[in-house]
């Protein structure tokens, strides 16, 4: 069947003449409505998927230096609840604290991190942090932020950390003009477990 | 779920510490008569506690009879075992006193009191 083509030839008359063509479009792949959709979905799952590879840092400070842990790894932050000594313990493990019923170890993070602390002051505050099936509460001088940071903002460890950091910083970062190191629970819990 | 059973202890103080023994670890409570015994503090270490009345237990070891000195007051308890915990796991791997066996909450203590469950000899039965 012949296309319709809208213009109809009436009997005894001239057949009309094509008008002018128009400019033909640059040919394009057919699509469907279910495959723009398609499309647009993983486009913005895409972008959703860059927006999650950004990970939450928790930064405190230690004395005057700024570290970071994985927000991941830190349950709760608690201003500094009553700590109970518990005899026999080394001088990292500060004690015990209660959360809800349930009872935490608490370490000196400045032990740890064989950094000075600083002053004890309302700032102080106790990380709950859980790691490889390991948890306890760690001893903070201050929490200075919560933010979230794409992989490619954390730089590899400087060389020249002194003592035990270099083998649990992970990365370095900048933040307010400071370099904070970032730290990984479960290397921190290894090597508290497994110390001397 | 919530465990189940009850414990009976021994508690006593040294220090500012309460501290607890398994009642069938406890052998017998006397006078304290002979400051030759060594006290709590002296076996686990501890500091120096201000002076006070003393009270002396007879505790099955795991080689025998220990008599140890401990502070007034000495009471016994019976604890559910919903009040009792197990060590944290990151403290227990480094604890250096084998004698700390659990950590307790009593029923009406304030906030911020717990209890140091000491056992000398092993787990303690529930009954």
């Amino acid at each position: 069947m012949d296309a319709d083509t809208g213009d109809t030839a009436q009997p005894g008359s001239a057949a009309p003449q094509p008008g002018p063509t128009l400019p033909a479009d640059p040919p394009t792949p057919a699509a469907t409505l279910d495959a723009i959709l398609d499309q647009r979905t993983h486009d913005g799952a895409a972008g959703v998927a860059d927006a999650a590879v950004t990970a939450q840092w928790v930064v405190f400070c230690i004395g005057e230096r700024p570290f970071a842990l994985p927000g991941r790894q830190v349950l709760e932050i608690l201003q500094t609840p009553p700590i109970h000594f518990v005899p026999g313990c080394p001088p990292a493990l500060e004690g015990v604290i209660e959360v809800r019923g349930a009872i935490w170890s608490v370490l000196r993070l400045d032990a740890l991190l064989e950094t000075a602390p600083g002053p004890v002051t309302r700032r102080n505050a106790i990380l709950l942090g859980r790691a490889a099936a390991m948890q306890s509460g760690l001893r903070v001088d201050g929490v200075d932020d919560v933010l979230d940071l794409a992989p490619d903002a954390i730089l590899a460890p400087p060389a020249d950390l002194p003592g035990r950091l270099p083998g649990l910083v992970t990365g370095v970062f900048q933040h307010r003009a400071r370099a904070v190191l970032a730290l990984d629970l479960e290397r921190l819990f290894t090597v508290w477990r497994d110390g001397p | 779920m919530s465990p189940q059973g009850a414990l009976e202890l021994i508690l006593f103080r040294w220090g500012t510490l309460e501290l607890a023994l398994p009642r069938d670890r406890v052998q017998a409570l006397e006078a304290d008569r002979d400051p030759r015994w060594p006290s709590i503090g002296d076996l686990l270490g501890l500091p120096a506690a201000a002076p006070g009345l003393m009270r002396l237990l007879l505790v099955a070891g795991p080689d025998g009879t220990l008599r140890i000195r401990v502070q007034e007051p000495v009471t016994r308890v019976r604890l559910p075992a919903a009040a009792i915990h197990p060590l944290p796991p990151l403290l227990a791997a480094r604890l250096r006193l084998p004698w700390v066996r659990a950590l307790a909450h009593r029923p009406g203590q304030g906030p911020g009191v717990l209890t140091v469950i000491l056992d000398p000899v092993g787990p303690g039965t529930f009954c």
